[in-house]
């Protein structure tokens, strides 16, 4: 009986490692624009949109372009294959997911992150008592 | 004030409830017990009152409660106002707790008739405590002028005329039932959970499992109708082309499924075989603790990075709150398990390599290791760096790489796992009743790659999914009418297999191309015509929205096969700023065509013509037409803060000549004009009245005319066989239900029968091959 638990422990820790060690090799780093010029790998970067910067959609390529800024000020252009995302407008700042090369940022993936609508704002609160 | 009072009746009531029911042990009065059961009635009833309040209050608009004004408005109708009661923390809570209670009125006569009532009810109306103690500090009845505290404007009394009303995502027909069934597949979950710790504190060790068998079975088909609802919202509205994202909100109510089934399993082998004491306990204790887990994940903050949902940080009383319940009971459950570890009988079987009972605890197993993998992906992101080289988040295909193994093994340990007899089996019999399934199911998959499926993983698991479903199709025929108690399980695993088959093609044969539809324009996707027809604006009798319906026609070698109705709208929820989606899905049997909007453009014509009254010009898109501005039209409709403005055109086109009238109104106050775009007839633009250009005289002014052209941009897909995910989910669901009323009745049947352990037993062949 023991060693059966023994084994089943050993079995139970060495899956939840190895589990741990696969999806760490295949989690993306988060990182800010000036790591990943540097490394060239794959990051998730989190930025917020450059408003008087052009944004443009190819519709014939499907790529959504625009300029983003991080956190530490560094601008780049994001190229992204695919549509303008939902929200973009009144997103108040971006995680892209792709490679940095240069200026350019070729995204993968963008995730808007909007303000949240759910808590209860004294903004919305003037609205919808007409005070605004 | 009612609202508030209520609550601390009820924490009074589950306070009187848990303790009378535990004093009733201790001093083995029947009086009691009785005191308790009534008490818990009486809770019952209070906490109806308390839910009818709340909903009258809804209906009622009465806004000066901080929770109605959050999540509804006056111009909801009737059924989203019902889902505006959990849109919120507050309400959600509220409705956990009233399912809680509802279903200890079904506890109660079920636990007293096997004297289990007394420990069982005062865990329960313990737990109930908690959750009241949450709803004290998380009230739906908070007033705005509590809430807006010392904010100018909201004294007292304060109430503001309208609502914020309700996230336009969330008004759907399948939001508003998707929510209420999960917390009922939740409240289910706690059941077995109760029967566990009254089985180790009264010394029961088998006892316990027949009882609690039903319930897990309900549970678990409960919160697998409620999971598959939100994905197929998801599918239904959300517009991102799939029904399953392993999203942080799916995968907390994934986990404690997985749990409830590998629990169904292990508790089938201790009540057939003996055994697996120790993790029948530990199971039903988990159950439990990953819903207080899912509520916690999706209720703090902590996945906020992580996560397309937006969660709320409840504050950090609930926060608190929540990690004590979840402490409390992790500890407690595993106390007294570890309490009664040396009291447990050991096992007496041997777990033979070909016996039933070590392929469905190896299935369990599989179950358990899937629930491992969703958990460590979910905390992913909050799991410290030491342990993990970076803070990342999980992507699907991560989760796609674990889940695909452990079901194509899942797949097959039922396929063979059927025909197993409990403690041994001989290899060859089994065999020779697998080969017609195994040869069948290689025939399929070799077909379906010269097909096109190449992807090796997919293949595997193709053949694993076929040849589970054959397994179980011949045993439902062969069930069907001869042996009708074992017919649940069947059904379920039939229903797992074809949902696999449904995963693989709508995955592996989806083929998705970006369109930018230009009305009357017709483009080509996958062999059929895809057309924008036009737009119509619904759904106008509410002044909170502007919603318009594109129609987009769906065409195979000239034949009209379907219409389908993406939507755009914009919505007074985010200030009309930005336009939200929901796809148009046109279903046909063997696939859907899934037309999910993306954005869309307004491409402006360069150069807008400016015309003086009698000049000519040709149009920006289309220069074979020339266009005149003849005179303005006169007989328009003045008021005093409002001007029409009319101008009556011509337009010739290959000799052929029509004429049309544009408006604007004009707004003199502001300045401000509105152009009416008009469809230029025979083409795929639009013009409008855009602005006056005043000269020295009236008869030099000039009207400027703007050529417009709207694009929409659409991911068309089509989506393979979509309806067998649908149709495998709910034969999962119906074969739990089948299950459990069967259990129910035999229960019944053996109604003045000692429950005692069956005995292990190596009958004929139809039992053998029982299973749920």
């Amino acid at each position: 009986m023991k060693t059966k638990y023994i084994i089943g422990v050993i079995a139970a820790i060495c899956f939840v490692v190895i589990a741990i060690f696969a999806l760490d090799s295949n989690a993306i780093e988060y990182s800010n624009l000036a790591n990943a010029s540097v490394s060239g790998k794959k990051v998730q970067v989190t930025g917020s949109w450059v408003k008087d910067k052009p944004i443009n959609y190819d519709a014939e390529k499907n790529i959504f372009t625009f300029f983003m800024i991080d956190k530490e000020n560094k601008e780049v252009k994001v190229i992204f294959k695919g549509a303008k995302p939902q929200n973009f407008n009144i997103a108040n700042y971006f995680v892209v997911t792709g490679k940095l090369d240069g200026n350019t940022f070729y995204a993968s993936d963008i995730l808007t992150k909007c303000p949240s609508k759910y808590e209860g704002q004294i903004e919305d609160l003037k609205r919808t008592s007409g005070q605004q | 004030m009612l609202g508030k009072l209520l609550t601390y009746i009820l924490l009074v009531l589950a306070l009187g409830s848990a303790g009378a029911y535990f004093l009733s042990v201790r001093r083995n009065s029947e009086k009691l017990k009785s005191i308790g059961r009534y008490t818990f009635f009486a809770f019952v009833g209070s906490i109806t009152a308390m839910v009818l309040l709340l909903m009258t209050n809804i209906f009622a608009h009465n806004f000066q409660y901080t929770y109605i004004w959050s999540y509804s408005s006056t111009t909801l109708p009737m059924h989203l106002l019902v889902s505006s009661f959990y849109a919120g923390q507050e309400g959600s809570f509220l409705l956990w707790t009233f399912f809680l209670a509802l279903i200890g009125l079904f506890l109660i006569p079920n636990a007293k008739k096997y004297g289990y009532e007394s420990w069982v009810m005062g865990f329960y109306s313990l737990i109930l405590l908690f959750l009241v103690v949450i709803l004290i500090f998380k009230s739906p009845f908070e007033m705005i002028w509590e809430t807006f505290a010392g904010q100018q404007g909201v004294q007292v009394g304060f109430t503001p005329p309208e609502g914020r009303g309700l996230n336009p995502i969330l008004q759907n027909y399948w939001i508003a039932i998707h929510p209420p069934i999960l917390f009922l597949g939740y409240a289910a979950m706690t059941v077995p959970f109760v029967f566990a710790i009254a089985g180790l504190i009264k010394r029961e060790y088998n006892e316990w499992i027949n009882i609690a068998i039903p319930w897990t079975l309900f549970a678990a088909a409960i919160l697998g109708l409620g999971i598959m609802m939100g994905g197929f919202w998801a599918y239904e509205t959300l517009g991102w082309g799939g029904f399953w994202a392993w999203d942080p909100v799916e995968n907390a109510s994934l986990m404690p499924w997985l749990i409830a089934t590998a629990l169904i399993h292990t508790m089938l082998v201790q009540k057939r075989t003996g055994g697996l004491y120790k993790t029948n306990f530990s199971l039903a204790i988990f159950g439990f603790v990953f819903v207080l887990f899912a509520t916690y994940l999706t209720r703090s903050g902590i996945l906020g990075e992580a996560s397309v949902h937006s969660f709320v940080d409840p504050g950090q009383i609930v926060n608190n709150l929540m990690v004590f319940l979840l402490l409390f009971f992790t500890i407690s459950g595993f106390t007294i398990l570890f309490i009664r570890l040396k009291d447990i009988p050991q096992a007496k079987i041997g777990f033979s390599f070909s016996s039933k009972e070590m392929w469905l605890a190896l299935g369990a197993i599989l179950l358990l290791a899937l629930t491992v993998i969703v958990l460590l992906g979910t905390i992913r992101p909050v799991l410290p760096e030491w342990l993990v080289k970076t803070k990342a988040s999980v992507k699907p295909e991560d989760y796609n790489m674990w889940a695909n193994p452990i079901s194509f093994l899942i797949l097959i340990l039922n396929a063979v796992s059927i025909y197993l007899n409990w403690k041994q089996s001989d290899w060859k019999t089994v065999l020779k009743k697998l080969y017609f399934p195994i040869i069948a199911s290689v025939v399929i998959v070799i077909i379906s790659y010269f097909l096109g499926l190449s992807d090796y993983r997919y293949i595997l698991l193709g053949f694993a999914g076929w040849f589970s479903l054959f397994v179980n199709i011949e045993l439902c025929i062969k069930n069907f009418r001869s042996n009708t108690k074992f017919l649940g399980a069947f059904v379920s695993h039939l229903g797992i297999s074809v949902m696999i088959l449904g995963i693989i093609a709508s995955g592996a044969y989806s083929e998705m191309k970006p369109l930018s539809l230009i009305q009357g324009k017709t483009q080509k996707a996958f062999g059929y015509d895809i057309t924008l027809v036009g737009k119509k604006q619904i759904e106008r009798q509410f002044t909170d929205r502007e919603k318009y319906e594109y129609q987009i026609r769906i065409e195979k070698n000239g034949i009209v096969l379907a219409d389908a109705y993406p939507v755009l709208y914009y919505s007074s929820f985010n200030n009309f700023e930005s336009p939200f989606f929901e796809p148009g899905i046109e279903r046909f049997l063997m696939k859907d065509i899934y037309i999910s909007p993306k954005t869309f453009d307004l491409q402006v014509g360069d150069p807008p013509l400016v015309l003086k009254k009698g000049e000519s010009g040709k149009l920006a898109y289309d220069t074979t037409i020339t266009m005149t501005f003849n005179r303005f039209e006169m007989n328009q409709q003045h008021n005093e803060k409002e001007m029409v403005l009319g101008t009556i055109i011509s337009f010739v086109k290959d000799g052929k000549q029509w004429e049309d009238t544009l408006f604007a109104t004009l707004n003199p106050e502001k300045g401000k004009m509105t152009p009416i775009t008009k469809l230029v007839k025979g083409t795929d633009f639009q013009l409008s009245l855009s602005s006056v250009v005043p000269g020295e005289t009236a008869e030099d002014t000039k009207m400027e005319f703007l050529s417009s052209r709207e694009v929409f941009h659409v991911d068309v897909s089509t989506k393979p066989f979509i309806n067998l995910v649908w149709f495998g989910v709910l034969a999962v669901v119906l074969g739990f239900f089948v299950a459990m009323f069967r259990y129910v009745n035999s229960i019944k049947k053996a109604k003045h029968v000692e429950i005692v352990q069956e005995v292990p037993n190596v009958e004929t062949t139809k039992d053998e091959t029982e299973d749920l």
